[in-house]
């Protein structure tokens, strides 16, 4: 026959404090764990650390085939493997079943992260590791600048054009000279993700940037994206080169992209109409400039 | 001569110069009032004749728009005005409508003609004619022609992009753009599985913005990722067709809204139309056609069933909730720069029980074409 505990109210408090006191600590290590912490040490010394501020990733020392590995858990899976940006650079894939001997396990602030490394790793063969490696150079902010300068440079254009996306999220004025020459890539889709990252910067010579490209780039995808940003400038005077361009544009994609840059430099909606846009801008194209360069010498006043 | 008399005789001329003076005044006055009062009386009788009418016309096109079949005549009594309203339908009534010399042919299908006579202070014998009456009396003739509206609304794919080099920007991995027949209870559908995302043109540029892992979250046919290349749709024109329907208008140029849009639990759709850009904030539920003219972000949590056309961006903003959509999204694409942005919980997936949906409940309405009073 089973024995029944019974506590007194008093008793069973303190058995509830006492069972969440414990429980705090082992639910913290489990969190730091990931998919389940097996290093008490570790779990112990991550427990006693202060919570950490911002973005973090987890910091680890390992045993593996006999070999003992330090570096950072990128996060990145692939057919039950993880990856490890090791000290040097490299990146391991390791196995997670069986999980490796866990030696030292914890949470340390991303900006530890050598942004080096994960500039290198952007060339990586793996997608998921250069996917992975732009979302933490993205994450890192200001801090990973500095690494991303020589990267504009690299040969492979896999890392100019990551390099460039990156940029495009975390602005960097320092390397607006090397981002602007990257315009001139004989990539297409550098090309292409250097004016993203022009465009962040907020230059004043966009405009005439954009305009350029629209004239000069062969490739239809960087016009797609230089009349989506003369779109949005809001200054009419794209007006003109948006028309110009439109003279014998057989592209459907670069057509309907005009149109609806038109519609947003206009307000008006004569949708895909070009014959429709062109009587318009007749009519309204004296008014339309002189009432813009009216405004932009009130604001200069 | 007696002074006396002579200032006696004067003071009579006065007198009556004055007083014939006053008359003509008077005389003049009474003509205008008169005149006026005339003038006011008819524009009343015109204006109760021009009401009546309209409210005849009214009359009609409400009981059109619960049964589009309604055909024949009735009046409609307003105390002291009346309205004798008839409905027919040009589809097979043996006359000309349109004066094109042709009978009942394919462009008098599906159109119906109001005609609302309104009447004040005019009472007709038996036979249809006026009896001349001493009072003041006017008409007026309204006539609506509308079109019944058949909808055979399809989706070829759950996310249709009209510019096959729209920039998307996919933020992290909770989302899932299905182009498998999911039924609004989130049950497998019936149909056979559509892409995920389906654009005019190469498919490659779209594939290019997912990252690895994102790629098993768009899933369809021949996914993942499940994007492709599908028939160009005329989407303005679908747009254009639709806008007339709706019933909740947002009149732009930049509008916010949370709440219902339809009736999602009793699955009663309406078709919704913003004329500029549209934000949905909070908790918004909704059920039939969002048709919006410029962008659109999605910021709270959203759960529609029915079918999205935008013409301009459509931002799924990350936090404030999960975005669920069943039935099919459609985005003219022509956009740059993160237009198209799916960030966070967004769960957008093909229903053709939603847009049969749709299609049942909002078919049969009627469109106004014109309206003209005489």
């Amino acid at each position: 026959m089973a024995a029944q505990v019974t506590l007194r109210p008093t008793a069973a408090l303190a058995a509830a404090l006492l069972a969440v006191a414990v429980a705090a600590p082992l639910a913290g290590a489990a969190a730091v764990g990931g998919s389940g912490g097996q290093a008490p040490a570790a779990n112990a010394a991550a427990a006693k650390a202060p919570a950490p501020k911002g973005p973090q990733l987890e910091r680890v020392k390992l045993q593996a085939s006999a070999k003992e590995l330090a570096g950072w858990r990128l996060g990145a899976e692939a057919d039950g493997s993880f990856a490890l940006l090791q000290d040097d650079g490299n990146v391991a894939w390791l196995k997670s079943q069986p999980e490796p001997k866990w030696l030292e396990r914890a949470e340390r602030p991303l900006a530890e992260v050598p942004s080096g490394h994960l500039v290198a790793a952007l060339e990586h063969a793996q997608e998921t590791v250069r996917d992975r490696c732009e979302e933490l150079l993205v994450a890192q902010g200001p801090a990973a600048s500095p690494a991303l300068g020589s990267a504009l440079l690299a040969p492979s254009v896999e890392m100019r054009r990551r390099a460039l996306a990156v940029l495009a999220e975390k602005p960097a004025k320092q390397w607006k000279a090397r981002v602007r020459e990257r315009l001139n890539d004989d990539e297409k889709s550098v090309r292409r993700s250097a004016l993203a990252a022009y465009a962040a910067l907020k230059p004043d010579d966009l405009f005439a940037v954009c305009c350029d490209l629209l004239r000069h780039d062969g490739a239809s995808e960087v016009r797609h994206d230089a009349i989506g940003h003369l779109g949005r400038s809001g200054d009419v005077r794209a007006i003109d080169p948006l028309f110009e361009h439109l003279n014998g544009c057989d592209d459907r994609s670069l057509r309907l992209v005009t149109f609806d840059a038109l519609k947003r430099l206009t307000g008006m909606g004569f949708k895909r109409e070009e014959a429709d846009w062109r009587a318009w801008w007749a009519n309204h194209r004296d008014e339309t400039l002189a009432r813009a360069a009216e405004g932009k010498k009130k604001d200069r006043e | 001569m007696n002074p006396r008399l002579s200032r006696r005789g004067n003071a009579l001329l006065l007198a009556l110069g004055a007083t014939t003076t006053l008359i003509v005044a008077a005389g003049t006055l009474l003509v205008a009032v008169t005149q006026e009062r005339t003038a006011t009386e008819q524009s009343m009788v015109n204006a109760q004749a021009r009401d009546a009418s309209t409210s005849g016309a009214e009359d009609a096109l409400a009981r059109l728009s619960t049964d589009p079949k309604f055909e024949g005549a009735f009046a409609v009594d307003m105390g002291g005005s009346t309205a004798d309203v008839t409905v027919v339908d040009w589809t097979d009534d043996g006359v000309d409508n349109d004066n094109d010399g042709t009978k009942d042919e394919a462009d008098e299908e599906d159109m119906i003609l109001v005609t609302s006579t309104g009447r004040s202070n005019e009472t007709l014998d038996k036979n249809g004619n006026l009896i001349d009456l001493p009072t003041r009396h006017a008409h007026s003739v309204t006539e609506v022609i509308l079109r019944r509206t058949d909808l055979n609304l399809a989706a070829n794919q759950a996310v249709y992009v009209d510019d096959p080099a729209a920039l998307f920007k996919f933020a992290g991995t909770a989302f899932l753009i299905s182009g498998n027949d999911t039924n609004m209870d989130g049950s497998k559908g019936p149909n056979a599985a559509l892409p995920g995302i389906g654009t005019v043109g190469n498919p490659a540029g779209i594939i290019s913005q997912l990252k690895a892992t994102q790629k098993d979250k768009v899933i369809g046919d021949g996914g993942p990722p499940s994007v492709a290349k599908v028939t160009d749709m005329d989407l303005m024109t679908t747009m254009d067709f639709l806008k007339p329907l709706a019933t909740k208008v947002f009149g732009g140029p930049s509008d916010s809204y949370s709440g219902d849009l339809g009736d999602l639990k009793n699955e009663k759709p309406i078709v919704v139309h913003a004329k500029g850009s549209l934000k949905l904030n909070g908790n918004t539920t909704g059920c039939g056609i969002l048709i919006v003219d410029g962008d659109v972000d999605f910021n709270g949590t959203f759960d529609f069933a029915g079918i999205i056309y935008a013409s301009g961006a459509i931002r799924f903003n990350g936090g404030g909730g999960g975005k669920n959509l069943r039935g099919a999204l459609f985005t003219l694409g022509a956009v740059s720069g993160d237009d198209i942005t799916i960030n966070g919980s967004v769960d957008l997936r093909y229903s053709s029980e939603a847009i049969a949906l749709v299609n049942e409940q909002l078919s049969g309405g009627v469109e106004v074409l014109s309206w003209r009073r005489k």
